[in-house]
């Protein structure tokens, strides 16, 4: 009871400084903001981090428990990854941004990635991002680079690999035995159409892998935290279990032209060709490493953490409980749980809000009784009047969740 | 569909041709909420409703209170209403065992990925098709992965159509050369082909059925802040490029200038929806277009179901708008005699010390 008093007067006092901070953040900061900030001296004082070009403005500083363990998040420098994933709407992309922003203004490098095709991070950061480039984000104290996975350009990528094997294969078995122009009409049929279409799950998978791709290059050797911000439940689930499903389809093409290779060869020597063939690299086998190198990330306990974001009401708490089990079931390192868009007390008698706190703090119940939520390190993120939207406001709310 | 544009989905319910009924948009505004009271709605006028929820992430349990399974299950207190939770995906049988050339498109078919999925959705509609239900609601998976399983009908349609070409093409020179060379007598060992070809008339006529407006509707869920606007508009566009229709769209979690509405956070949250309400209107001014209110409490279980459903069929007044004050007094008397049957409740489990 003394934990959820000190968490209600926490968010008390965060509901009064919502609008003061967040309208205040263009403007100095009023004489409010100012003691937060010497709270931080005195404590940055007493750290050996590096120092950094302004302090921190933190909502409470010095006073409570660190609620969600920042500190081990953002402690040494090797490469660590975050995804962050849950059911859809719950605010997903807020807590991936305002976590970037985080890593990036305690002196960490950081790359945060999307591949949700309705351009959130664009949103979140108030900043165009599209293009499939990795964007510098202007504002955090240290760099802070946002990438949007462009779906399309990954399904090019999946379809010209599985296109180019298959309709070589059959082409090299055509020209083998002299009935090019029968190859050509092959070619027509466009079985590439097939694949316009790839399954869910592919596109982060996909996203992933060009983003571990890199930052296995010299130029962006310098990132040491990344951020994914993943996509709604169902594909996370199908994303798990993708490298089994992509070995299903690829074993059954890698079988289908060795059949075709031996049957050439069989050909060949009945009209005493002695022609062989040079097949180029095989791109279904290099993506289906890539996927396995996905898989292998998602289970590094060392560097790889899954954060469950939920809101609190009964469906929403029950689907993080199923994304929960499942990705214990593979082997995910899940620690931590935010409960987002949790009203905070409010000093006037609004019915309302009272009904909904009501049957909010109910869905909590709910979690610390779940066997499978209730050993994760749950973080309560405050309902706020106002969008979340450019570096100053993910700022705030970072600091609100990530303390 | 006639001049008047209503604030409900009275349409949908009145729409008896309709076979098809697919509900979605972006996560987290409250689909399986809706697709919900939709079938329950489309149970009184109807003479069979299924609902099917094919989200990987199924949330019907939850919403109706009951488990379901992938075989339709009569939901508790109907007669006429039957739900089933589907994963599109088949478990990778292997087809082992044939051999021959003859199974080389066999295998070209199954290589494909994803259309063992395809393949597993055909065949529930196959399924569904000769169970004979009046009308079939989806409550369907965030907005990608809907638009992947309305492709699928189109895609094996062009897919069956360009493998039978080609086996038609080099069947015959295939069969020569296994014969030859001794390759095995599997002809008629088609597995793939086989399934697919027993399923081509049912995926033509569904796919048909899909682009009909009389027998198909998608039903837009969103929820008054921009990016579920922008994401309605994006499925709105998809489901055209598809031709498949869709006029109507709910509008879910609206806060309305209710008596109850008193502080300054939710003041301000209503002042923002205002503005994204506004630009559905000037976007969609040809929909239906059905707000409904933001509730304190959680809609589960069939009786909240109902009681939430008058707001689809009845467009929501706010409190304070009504000029009757007996209405009001008689909402504000239900309220409080609900407070008080909780404190009394309350008092109960205090007193025996539970």
């Amino acid at each position: 009871m003394a934990c959820g008093s000190v968490l209600s007067s926490f968010l008390h006092i965060t509901n009064s400084m919502a609008i003061k901070g967040v309208l205040s953040f263009a403007p100095n900061p009023p004489l409010l903001l100012r003691l937060p900030k010497a709270v931080t001296f005195l404590s940055f004082s007493a750290s050996t981090k590096s120092p950094t070009k302004s302090f921190q403005v933190r909502s409470i500083a010095g006073t409570t428990e660190a609620a969600s363990g920042f500190d081990e998040m953002v402690s040494g420098t090797k490469r660590k990854y975050y995804m962050l994933g849950g059911k859809g709407g719950v605010g997903k992309t807020s807590c991936a941004a305002s976590l970037a922003v985080k890593f990036a203004n305690n002196g960490h490098p950081t790359l945060v990635v999307s591949t949700d095709p309705a351009h959130s991070l664009s949103d979140s950061f108030a900043q165009d991002l599209t293009g499939g480039a990795l964007v510098p984000v202007e504002g955090p104290d240290y760099p802070l680079f946002a990438l949007e996975i462009n779906p399309e350009k990954s399904r090019e990528e999946f379809r010209n690999a599985a296109q180019k094997n298959g309709g070589t294969g059959v082409k090299d078995f055509m020209d083998g035995m002299g009935l090019g122009m029968i190859a050509d009409q092959l070619g027509e049929l466009k079985l590439g159409e097939l694949l316009d279409s790839p399954p869910p799950g592919l596109d982060e998978a996909i996203a992933i892998s060009k983003v571990m791709q890199f930052l296995e290059s010299q130029e962006y050797s310098m990132f040491t935290r990344i951020v994914f911000d993943t996509a709604p439940t169902g594909h996370t689930l199908r994303l798990l279990s993708l490298p089994d499903f992509l070995d299903a389809s690829i074993g059954k093409i890698l079988k289908l032209r060795q059949k075709i290779a031996s049957a050439t060869s069989a050909i060949k020597s009945v009209f005493g060709q002695e022609e062989t063939r040079q097949n180029a690299a095989d791109k279904l086998e290099k993506l289906r490493e890539r996927m396995i190198k996905v898989r292998e990330l998602f289970r590094d306990t060392d560097s790889t953490e899954f954060v469950i974001v939920t809101i609190p009401t009964v469906m929403a708490i029950s689907e993080s409980s199923r994304l929960s089990a499942s990705l214990k079931k593979e082997n995910v390192p899940v620690k931590r749980l935010i409960v987002n868009q949790i009203l905070p007390p409010s000093t006037s008698d609004c019915k309302f809000c009272a009904m909904k706190r009501k049957d909010q703090m109910r869905a909590l119940d709910i979690v610390q009784n779940d066997p499978e939520l209730s050993s994760l390190l749950m973080i309560q993120a405050p309902l706020i009047d106002v969008e979340i939207r450019g570096v100053p406001a993910l700022k705030f709310l970072g600091d609100i969740i990530w303390k | 569909m006639g001049d008047q544009v209503e604030g409900t989905v009275q349409n949908v319910l009145e729409q008896e041709t309709l076979k098809w009924i697919f509900v979605g948009g972006k996560g987290g505004v409250g689909k399986t909420t809706c697709s919900s009271i939709l079938s329950i709605l489309l149970a009184t006028v109807r003479s069979s409703v299924l609902i099917i929820s094919t989200d990987p992430a199924h949330n019907l349990s939850d919403a109706f209170q009951q488990r379901f399974t992938k075989t339709p299950t009569l939901v508790n207190g109907f007669s006429n209403l039957y739900a089933m939770e589907v994963d599109p995906t088949v478990e990778h049988e292997d087809m082992g065992g044939a051999d021959g050339m003859d199974s080389l498109f066999s295998e070209l078919a199954g290589a494909i990925p994803g259309i063992d999925e395809a393949m597993s959705f055909a065949e529930m509609l196959k399924l569904v098709q000769t169970m004979d239900y009046s009308v079939i609601v989806f409550d369907t998976a965030p907005t990608g992965h809907t638009l992947r399983l309305l492709q699928f009908p189109s895609v094996l349609e062009k897919g069956l159509a360009k493998v039978m070409s080609l086996k038609n093409k080099f069947g015959g020179l295939f069969n020569q050369m296994t014969r030859m060379f001794g390759m095995g007598d599997d002809f008629g060992d088609d597995q793939i082909l086989g399934r697919l070809e027993g399923m081509k008339d049912v995926i033509e006529q569904v796919n048909k059925q899909f682009k009909d407006p009389d027998m198909t509707t998608f039903v837009c869920v969103c929820i008054p802040e921009f990016l579920s606007l922008y994401e309605t508009e994006r499925l709105v566009q998809e489901l055209t490029k598809f031709e498949i229709d869709t006029h109507n769209i709910i509008i879910n979690q609206v806060i309305f200038d209710d008596e109850d509405v008193e502080s300054k956070l939710l003041k301000a949250r209503m002042k923002m929806q205002q503005k994204y309400l506004d630009q559905f209107y000037m976007l969609y001014d040809d929909f239906n277009i059905t707000k409904l209110p933001l509730l304190p409490e959680e809609v589960t279980g069939v009786e909240a179901l109902k009681a939430f459903s008058r707001h689809f069929t009845s467009p929501y007044q706010a409190l304070c708008s009504k000029g009757d004050p007996v209405e009001r007094l008689e909402s504000k008397v239900s309220a409080l005699q609900r407070q008080l049957h909780e404190a009394e409740e309350e008092l109960e489990r205090l007193k025996s010390g539970n």
